[in-house]
């Protein structure tokens, strides 16, 4: 569990998540669209500032900790600062590279970086989970894997086994696994009707 | 009726339709484990291949596969913290502390039992309610159903969690995301910030997902070392192990059949969906269980209860879905494509002219859990001893897999980085400061669902539909439930002390 101060801040933070929540509430179009925004949103900020007034109640915890604790506990946080910049710097990278540059590379730096593994070790977990998810994911779901919006790899094997990239590129990107099969299974069933 | 069970049965084990069975069961199962796949993709998956059989072989496949999604996912969640299903959420709760505890056997065996029985109970349930449900679906108006879900997250908040405000705050939250995009009836955008990804609204998928498992991933990651810090981790005795964990389901019979009613109830509700059974199941079995104090820390029928609800819930489902056409989940609302696509009309024709067709349904239901189940029993004990791996190796292959199920639903970035979003608040307000993820949860799923019921409750009959007999009768369960942690918060002060004037110890 978390210390005071660490709770304060949560705290805080829901408390303005629901404050910009309902300063938002204004600016909805529609009257009927407002009333259960508006009764939500009222009962949670209530109840809120009473967590609040508690919390801010409650004495400080931190105070009473020796140096070890408190250096534990910056290491601790230090820890989880790194993991949270490298799923930032992941989600970053699918974006601009796609899932199939962005994935090995990726591993390799968490595992070589982060948990300080060998470079045998590294490059084979990447390797490993590569291969699955092109297998898997890229073969077998047909997941458009290969989209980023610097780099379209061309290790799209759903595209490259369909052939579907060449038509109609875009509408494609935004069809999921349900429609396509929904629509090919019309498309078969028309077909065995005609 | 029992002729045509009989039937239904014998035309199960006939070649092709047992095969096509066997087909759906190892496909649930496999899209169960991994994370963010479910019963849809499942579908996506098998339609293509159903529509060249007949009917019968069709519908097996595509039940027995939705009918075992959750089993597979179940073991992912109790092995390292990954719902494999949004359904699976409530077994993390416990079933992961339980593996931490290195009885993650003990664990992944209760939550195969436990799901292999329940879905047993909801076929049972499903062959004895077929001729009776009729006018229990159609009590349920808008106003009830509206009351009902309020009446769903406050037993969540009260029996689940220790602090009620925190949970009634983090289920005023989950209203809040669920009411993100176009309102249903105006079409009014609501709380987009100017972001059109925000228009159609969060997924289910990123913020469970960001939520339990990502926040899970970091914390491991900061810790290091092992997910499973006791146990040996050997092969033959996770089987023992798995065979207690079985034992254990049987020990919590009532739990159980509990559990398992629970499920089927919620199911034959359309659209309150298997997260709220698995949730509610989870609240009344800690308010139930002599060691509530347990729950959340590795009580075991933390794990039994929710994935007894989970399984049982289709045989309620299916219910509505074959009587009247009500589809009660997504999956079925496909299901009833497909019977169109065979010429098949839901309702009292189920019941007479396609009454083997709708028997052999219950049984693909009961079949494929225990089949699902046995498989699962024969998997698990290889899986229990990755939990000794180093979480340096575990750790990254989770991620990508669970970021790539975030972005399986819309093949969207944005989903990510809603995942990131939400595996920030997770870890922080529910891991580190207590606040109970439950409520938020079945709030988020359930929030649009339920304005949409009030606004046509007040349409039809005004401000005060709530005094309409079910509805009052709905209205007075949820102000005795949140009158409920008042009477036991007095409750606890007179006997504490009651026994400071004895000089006992305070409770």
């Amino acid at each position: 569990m978390s210390s005071t101060a660490e709770k304060r801040v949560v705290v805080m933070a829901l408390l303005g998540t629901v404050v910009v929540f309902l300063l938002d509430i204004p600016t909805i179009e529609v009257s009927s669209s407002r009333i259960l925004p508006l009764i939500i949103g009222s009962a949670t900020l209530v109840l809120l500032v009473v967590q609040a007034i508690a919390e801010f109640r409650a004495p400080l915890t931190e105070q009473s900790t020796g140096t070890d604790r408190a250096v534990r506990r910056i290491s601790n946080v230090t820890r989880e600062s790194g993991v949270w910049l490298w799923l930032i710097l992941t989600v970053a990278c699918i974006y601009l590279l796609s899932f199939v540059v962005t994935v090995p590379v990726s591993i390799i730096a968490i595992s070589r970086l982060y948990f300080r593994r060998s470079w045998r070790e590294s490059l084979l977990l990447a390797l490993f989970i590569w291969v699955v998810m092109m297998l898997v994911f890229g073969l077998w779901l047909e997941m458009p894997l290969g989209r980023g919006i610097l780099l379209n790899s061309h290790l799209d094997l759903a595209s490259m086994r369909n052939g579907l990239d060449s038509r109609c590129p875009a509408a494609i990107s935004k069809v999921g696994v349900w429609d396509k099969a929904i629509a090919r299974s019309f498309q078969v069933k028309c077909n065995r009707t005609l | 009726m029992l002729e045509a069970a009989g039937t239904a049965l014998a035309s199960i084990f006939t070649g092709q339709h047992f095969a096509m069975m066997m087909l759906g069961v190892i496909t649930g199962l496999v899209l169960g484990i991994i994370p963010g796949l479910g019963g849809y993709v499942g579908v996506a998956l098998l339609l293509p291949i159903v529509l060249y059989m007949d009917p019968t072989s069709a519908l097996v496949t595509i039940l027995a596969m939705h009918a075992v999604v959750t089993t597979g996912g179940s073991v992912t969640a109790v092995l390292f913290g990954v719902p494999g299903t949004g359904q699976n959420v409530a077994t993390v709760f416990d079933g992961f502390p339980l593996n931490q505890q290195g009885k993650g056997a003990l664990a992944t065996g209760a939550a195969i039992s436990a799901s292999a029985l329940g879905g047993l109970i909801g076929a049972v349930v499903l062959f004895a309610l077929i001729p009776v449900v009729r006018p229990l679906v159609m009590a349920f108006g808008t106003g009830e159903f509206f009351l009902m879900v309020m009446l769903g997250i406050a037993c969540v908040v009260v029996m689940a969690t220790e602090t009620p405000v925190k949970g009634f705050i983090m289920a005023g939250l989950g209203f809040l995301v669920s009411l993100i995009g176009q309102d249903v009836a105006t079409g009014a955008p609501r709380f987009v910030f100017g972001l059109n990804y925000l228009w159609d609204g969060l997924k289910l998928n990123p913020v469970v997902l960001g939520q339990v498992a990502i926040s899970e991933m970091v914390l491991m990651a900061a810790a290091g070392g092992t997910i499973a810090t006791a146990g040996s981790g050997k092969v033959r005795l996770a089987q023992r192990e798995l065979f207690e964990g079985f034992l254990a389901v049987l020990r919590h019979w009532m739990l159980l059949i509990k559990s398992s009613i629970i499920g089927v109830v919620v199911g034959i509700i359309p659209g309150l969906g298997g997260e709220a059974a698995t949730l509610i199941a989870y609240g009344a079995a800690k308010q139930g269980s002599r060691e509530s104090e347990k729950f959340g820390t590795g009580a075991i029928e933390g794990v039994i209860a929710p994935e007894a609800a989970n399984n049982s819930k289709e045989g309620g489902v299916l219910l509505p879905t074959l009587a009247f056409g009500v589809a009660g989940s997504g999956v079925m609302a496909i299901l009833l494509g497909v019977f169109i696509i065979f010429g098949i009309t839901p309702g009292k024709q189920m019941l007479t002219d396609y009454l083997p067709l709708t028997m052999s349904m219950a049984w693909t239901v009961a079949l494929a859990n225990v089949f699902g189940a046995a498989i699962m029993f024969m998997i698990a004990s290889y899986l229990v001893p990755l939990t000794r791996l180093p979480v340096a190796i575990l750790m990254p292959v989770i991620t990508i897999l669970i970021m790539i199920g975030s972005y399986s639903t819309y093949y969207s970035v944005s989903d990510l980085v809603t995942t990131l979003v939400f595996a920030a608040f997770g870890c922080y307000a529910w891991k580190k400061c207590g606040y109970p993820i439950a409520p938020f949860i079945l709030a988020f799923i359930l929030g649009e669902e339920a304005e949409r019921n009030f606004r046509v409750a007040i349409a039809t009959h005004g401000p005060l539909f709530f005094l309409r007999p079910i509805s009052l009768v709905l209205l007075i369960l949820l102000v005795l439930l949140l009158a409920y942690p008042i009477l036991r918060r007095g409750r606890k002060v007179s006997r504490s002390s009651a026994g400071a004037k004895e000089g006992g110890m305070s409770v």
